[in-house]
């Protein structure tokens, strides 16, 4: 079986970004990048930020794939549930991040690609309903 | 014995909502009838009621049929009981009801479900604790690293600690690690032989080259 994460798809030659389905706190969605000529994976990075102030809460590197380059977003990382815990969400609030893609590795500079509606569902899973 | 009742729950992934058909209430088996799961695998699934950020009803894993998923769900539980303590006979509570991928860290419904009040038959079985989610670890924060960097392992996945991080001889190194384990070897930087480094008595020396 298969995730039915949302999958995060950068079309390098467009300079867009589409996401197929919407993305909850605490998953980790597949990213890929498209159409790569003139770029170079190693120096592709993906930064989500918070929409209020811009920090940046999580981001991902890429690793050649075929003729993609493919990361990762992991949605559990601590500023991703801190933004949530300091907004003190109900359980089915969705949160506003700014998604950007930058071509150099230290994800400086000016983004290639900047998506400022990038809204997360709360996911009410916690540690402690584990055993 | 605890009441049963079907609901049938239809899933859109795309916006992670579903659709319920059936009333719930506390005190009953809820017998699942699931579809629009997509690909997702009914073994690696958890469906739940949170309520307050605790878990009320908690069904895993999930099991194929023909065309849809399911189980079932008991709300008799002590926790999703003793949140209607007190409460009118009618009354009803507004609840997440989620499913989640704990293999693949993915939510795939996170919407409201409302619970009703079952008013008390001394018929009724005794209500159980809610089993945790266990033998998984759902989402575990990210490490403290980068917050949430991805790293490609040296060497490759799998690459041996032994041979690449704790190997006998360090490249140039002047210092090694006996065959046996047990003791730390010099290189002689002149004759370039290996000599055991001995503590004895207080005292630091070498031995004969091995």
């Amino acid at each position: 079986m298969t995730t039915e994460a949302c999958t995060i798809t950068f079309n390098l030659s467009a300079l867009t970004a589409t996401y197929s389905k919407a993305m909850a706190k605490r998953e980790h969605v597949p990213l890929v990048c498209s159409n790569v000529t003139g770029y170079t994976a190693a120096n592709m990075y993906a930064k989500l930020c918070k929409s209020n102030d811009g920090e940046e809460v999580t981001h991902s590197h890429f690793t050649l794939s075929g003729a993609t380059f493919v990361g990762e977003l992991e949605l559990d990382a601590a500023g991703v549930l801190a933004f949530f815990e300091t907004a003190n969400a109900t359980p089915l609030k969705r949160l506003r991040f700014t998604l950007k893609l930058y071509a150099n590795a230290t994800g400086t500079g000016t983004p290639i690609i900047t998506d400022d509606e990038v809204y997360i569902i709360n996911n009410p899973f916690t540690s402690a309903m584990e055993a | 014995m605890a009441g049963t009742t079907n609901l049938t729950v239809v899933i859109d992934l795309t916006t992670k909502t579903v659709t319920l058909t059936g009333k719930v209430s506390i005190r009953e088996n809820v017998i699942l009838h699931i579809t629009g799961y997509g690909t997702a695998g009914a073994a690696d699934l958890h469906c739940a009621i949170v309520y307050d950020d605790s878990l009320m009803a908690h069904l895993t894993p999930l099991v194929n049929y023909t065309t849809y998923i399911g189980g079932t769900l008991s709300t008799n539980t002590t926790e999703i009981v003793a949140e209607f303590s007190r409460k009118s006979s009618a009354a009803h509570l507004r609840m997440s009801f989620v499913i989640w991928d704990t293999t693949y860290n993915c939510l795939l419904v996170n919407d409201w479900i409302k619970v009703y009040n079952n008013p008390y038959d001394p018929s009724m079985a005794d209500p159980t604790a809610v089993d945790p989610i266990g033998g998984v670890e759902y989402a575990p924060l990210a490490n403290g690293v980068t917050g949430g960097d991805s790293h490609t392992h040296e060497n490759g996945d799998g690459a041996s600690l032994s041979s690449y991080y704790m190997r006998r001889t360090p490249t140039g190194g002047f210092f090694r690690q006996s065959t046996d384990g047990n003791d730390i070897e010099l290189k002689d930087r002149i004759l370039g032989t290996w000599h055991t480094l001995l503590l004895a008595n207080g005292s630091v020396s070498v031995g004969p080259a091995v």
